[in-house]
C-alpha cells in the first residue's frame, strides 16, 4: 500500500490518511490517480460504511497539482483528458452515497482544495499553516479539477469570482465565513470529533447539484444583477491584466458553467483548462515556478 | 427586379413619453401602445384586416410583458382578423426599420401583399438590456470583440474625429431647437396618434422628453456619463484596439445622447394592386433597403456603410437624396455620418431627433420613416433616406421616393 493509510473503526467510519511516500506534501501527481482508484475501490466494497474522514499525515492537507506534470502538457486533448480523469475520481468520491469529510489540518491549495470541495463536509484546523485558495491563476491556469464549478455552485458566482480570478488565500475562519468549510476548530482532536459529528448528522449526503432542482446561490448570470457583476469583472480584469488568458478564461468558465448542469459545467471547465494549459503564458509561469 | 413595387401607404406613431416611472406612458402597457398604433393604421386607411398578411413589430428588450412575440398579442388586442399573425423582430436599435424593410421585401417578392411593420418599446416598464444576451454578457464573446458599452464607442468617435464637448453639445442644442420648432409648426401632426387609456381618455399627445430651453452653457454643467465605466476598465478595452490613442475624450452625457422613452409606431406597406383593392393612396415607394455591419467595438459607425450599400442598390448617389433621418443615438453618430458622407446638416434630421424626442429602441426606425415621409411631403421633395446605428456595429438604411 502506498500513499495512504486506511483505518476503519467500530462505528464504520473509515479514516483515509494521505501520506505520499518520500515527499513532504501530498500531490496530485501521476500516482495520485492510482492511489485514488485504490481508495475508491476499497470504500465502494465496504459493507457497513458509515462515512469517511479524508486526512493528511503531512503538515499540510494537500499541496495541489504537480507543476512538473502540468508543464509537460503539449496539446489540448491531452490536457482535457488529464482534467477529466481527475474529475472522474473526485466525482466518484462525491457520489459515494456516504458522507466524506475533509480534515483540513493545514494548507489546502489548488488541487488540494478541489479535493476538499468534492467532499461533503470540510473541517478546518485553525492555525498559521491553514491556508485555502486557488493559486492556479498565478500559474496561467485555472482550477481544472472541479474547483471553478464547485466553488461557483457552493457560494454563487459573485462571491466565487474574486477568489478564482485573484488566487487569494484565506485562513480557516475566513473560509468558514465564506462558506467553504463547515467548521473551524482549534485542535486536531476537535477536528476529528467534528468530522465524526458531520458524518453522524449527514448519513446520506447529496450535493445540491445532484438534487432534482438545483438553485444556484445568487442566481444565474446573463440577466439581472449578475450580468452587471460579470460585465464589471470583465472590465476590471482587462484594466488590470489586459488580455492575459487565465483570468479571462476563469471568468468565462465560471459564467458559462453557471448556465449548465454540473457535469456539463465540468466539461466546460476542462476545455478552458486545456486551452490555458498550452498557452505561452502558462508555460512561462510554470517554468519560472519550477526554476525558483 | 422586384416582382412588384413595395409601397408605403401610411405611417403613424405615438408621442414619446419619458421612460421613467413618472413618464406619462408608464401606466400604458406595451401591448396597448402597440395595439393603438395598429388600430390607427387600420382605421385611418379603412383596412379590412383580413387582407393583412402579417404584422411585424420591432422590440429590443423582448422579455416579460414585451416577451413571447408581442406582435401577435398586439394584433389580437387591436381586434385584427384572427387570420393575421405577428412576429417580433430584434435587430437592436434598427428593429423598427428592419420591420419596414422586411415588409417591403415580402411585398416586393410578390409573396405577400399587405404587411404592417412597426415597433414598440416601453423603456419605463422593461429596462434596456433586460434581456441580457451574449453580446454584452458572455465573457469570452466580450473578450473576442473588445466589447465596451456604446457610450464609450460614441466618445471614441468624438476622440478620433476631434469633436469637442462644445461641438457635441451644440449639436444637441440644435436637435432640441429643431424639435421644438417642428412641434410649434405642427410638423408631426399627420403622424401622431395620441395615446389613450383604458377608459378612452388621452394620456399623452405630445413628445414629453424635449428640453427646448437647453443651451450649450447649460449642458456644459453635466458630467460625462461614461467616464466612470471607462475608468472601471472599458477605456482599456477600447484602447487595446485603438492603440494609437492614449486616452478617450468622454464628451457624451444624458443631454447629448438619445433619450430613454416609451412609444410605438406602425407603417402600412403593400403592393400597387393592394392599393387599388383597398383604395389606398400610397405615399412613397421603397427604392432600396440595406443592412450591414462595421467595427464592433465602437459599434456606432454602421450608418455610412449602410447608406452607401442602399445607394448602390438603388443606383443613386448621395446627392440624389433630399432629406436624411440619422438616428441620434449619441451626438457623435450623426456628426460622423455627415462628415463621412459630406452631407450638410440642413438635410439631416431637420425636425430634430432622438436627443430631443427620445429613442424608444424597437420603434424608432419606424418612427423616423414616418417623420421623413411627412417632411418630404411638406417640402414637396422627392427622396429620403433613414439610417440607424445598431448594437454590434450594424447599420441599416432605407431609401424611399414619393409617388
Amino acid at each position: 500500500m502506498s500513499g495512504y493509510t486506511y483505518d476503519k473503526d467500530a462505528d464504520g467510519v473509515v479514516t483515509v490518511t494521505l501520506d505520499k511516500p518520500d515527499k513532504p506534501v501530498n500531490l496530485m501527481d501521476a500516482q495520485f490517480g492510482t492511489t485514488m482508484d485504490e481508495i475508491l475501490g476499497r470504500l465502494q466494497a465496504e459493507e457497513d460504511l458509515s462515512g469517511v474522514i479524508l486526512a493528511s499525515a503531512k503538515s499540510t492537507f494537500f499541496a495541489g497539482g504537480d507543476i512538473a506534470l502540468l508543464n509537460t502538457l503539449e496539446d489540448m486533448p491531452a490536457a482535457y483528458e488529464l482534467s477529466e480523469e481527475l474529475k472522474k475520481r473526485l466525482r466518484s468520491l462525491e457520489q459515494l452515497g456516504k458522507p466524506v469529510v475533509a480534515a483540513i489540518n493545514g494548507a489546502a491549495l489548488g488541487g488540494g482544495l478541489e479535493l476538499a470541495l468534492a467532499c461533503h463536509g470540510r473541517i478546518a484546523l485553525r492555525g498559521e499553516k491553514t491556508k485555502l485558495g486557488f493559486p492556479e491563476v498565478g500559474l496561467g491556469l485555472l482550477p481544472g479539477a472541479g474547483g471553478v464549478v464547485r466553488l461557483v455552485r457552493m457560494v454563487g458566482l459573485k462571491k466565487a469570482l474574486p477568489y478564482l480570478m485573484q488566487g487569494t488565500r484565506i485562513d480557516a475562519d475566513t473560509a468558514l465565513k465564506e462558506g467553504w468549510v463547515d467548521a473551524a476548530v482549534d485542535t486536531p482532536d476537535e477536528m476529528f470529533a467534528a468530522a465524526r459529528q458531520f458524518i453522524a448528522d449527514h448519513p446520506e449526503p447529496v450535493k445540491p447539484w445532484d438534487q432534482k432542482r438545483e438553485s444556484l446561490p445568487g442566481g444565474k448570470p446573463y440577466i439581472g444583477p449578475l450580468a452587471d457583476v460579470v460585465l464589471g469583472t470583465f472590465a476590471q480584469t482587462f484594466k488590470a491584466v489586459g488580455r492575459e488568458p487565465a483570468p479571462h478564461a476563469i471568468l468565462a468558465a465560471a459564467t458559462e458553467g453557471a448556465m449548465a448542469g454540473f457535469d456539463a459545467a465540468s466539461r466546460i471547465e476542462s476545455r478552458y483548462f486545456a486551452k490555458l494549459a498550452v498557452t505561452d503564458e502558462a508555460k512561462q509561469k510554470l517554468s519560472a515556478f519550477l526554476a525558483a | 427586379m422586384p416582382a412588384t413595387e413595395a409601397l408605403i401607404f401610411d405611417a403613424v406613431r405615438t408621442p414619446r413619453g419619458k421612460g421613467r416611472s413618472d413618464g406619462s406612458l408608464n401606466e400604458i402597457k406595451p401591448v396597448d401602445l402597440a395595439a393603438q398604433v395598429l388600430e390607427a393604421v387600420r382605421d385611418r386607411n379603412g383596412v379590412d384586416t383580413a387582407l393583412v398578411d402579417d404584422v411585424l413589430l420591432g422590440c429590443v428588450s423582448p422579455v416579460g410583458e414585451q416577451g413571447g412575440d408581442i406582435a401577435v398579442a398586439a394584433a389580437a388586442r387591436a381586434n385584427f382578423d384572427q387570420t393575421v399573425g405577428g412576429a417580433q423582430l430584434n435587430r437592436f436599435c434598427g428593429s423598427g426599420l428592419e420591420t419596414v424593410n422586411l415588409a417591403a421585401q415580402k411585398v416586393a417578392s410578390g409573396w405577400e401583399d399587405l404587411v404592417v411593420a412597426g415597433g414598440v418599446e416601453s423603456m419605463s416598464r422593461v429596462s434596456i438590456l433586460a434581456d441580457g444576451g451574449a453580446w454584452i454578457g458572455d465573457p469570452d464573446t466580450m473578450l473576442r470583440n473588445n466589447f465596451v458599452p456604446q457610450g464609450i464607442g460614441a466618445d471614441m468617435i468624438a476622440t478620433i474625429d476631434g469633436y469637442t464637448r462644445e461641438d457635441v453639445d451644440a449639436y444637441a442644442v440644435e436637435s432640441q431647437r429643431r424639435a421644438a420648432s417642428a412641434w410649434a409648426a405642427n410638423s408631426f401632426s399627420n403622424s401622431i396618434v395620441p395615446v389613450k387609456d383604458e377608459i378612452g381618455r388621452v394620456v399623452l399627445d405630445r413628445d414629453e422628453h424635449m428640453r427646448p430651453d437647453a443651451t450649450v452653457e447649460g449642458l456644459s454643467g453635466l458630467k460625462p456619463a461614461f467616464a466612470g465605466l471607462g475608468d472601471m476598465g472599458f477605456d482599456a478595452v477600447m484602447l487595446d484596439k485603438y492603440s494609437d490613442y492614449e486616452s478617450i475624450n468622454h464628451v457624451h452625457h444624458a443631454g447629448n445622447s438619445s433619450g430613454i422613452v416609451d412609444g410605438a409606431a406602425a407603417v402600412l406597406v403593400g403592393s400597387e394592386e393592394m392599393a387599388k383593392r383597398i383604395d389606398a393612396d400610397p405615399r412613397a415607394r421603397v427604392l432600396a433597403t440595406a443592412v450591414t455591419s462595421s467595427e464592433p467595438t465602437i459599434m456606432l459607425t454602421g450608418p455610412a456603410p449602410a447608406t452607401r450599400k442602399a445607394l448602390d442598390k438603388a443606383g443613386l448617389t448621395i446627392d440624389d437624396i433630399d432629406l436624411f433621418e440619422v438616428n441620434e443615438a449619441f451626438a457623435s453618430v450623426p456628426m460622423r455620418f455627415m462628415k463621412e458622407l459630406g452631407v450638410p446638416h440642413e438635410k439631416v434630421n431637420v425636425n430634430g431627433g432622438a436627443i430631443a424626442m427620445g429613442h424608444p429602441l424597437g420603434a424608432t426606425g419606424a418612427m423616423l420613416l414616418g417623420t421623413l415621409l411627412d417632411e418630404l411631403e411638406r417640402q414637396d421633395l422627392k427622396r429620403g433616406l433613414v439610417t440607424l446605428c445598431i448594437g454590434g456595429g450594424m447599420g441599416i438604411a432605407t431609401i424611399v421616393e414619393r409617388v
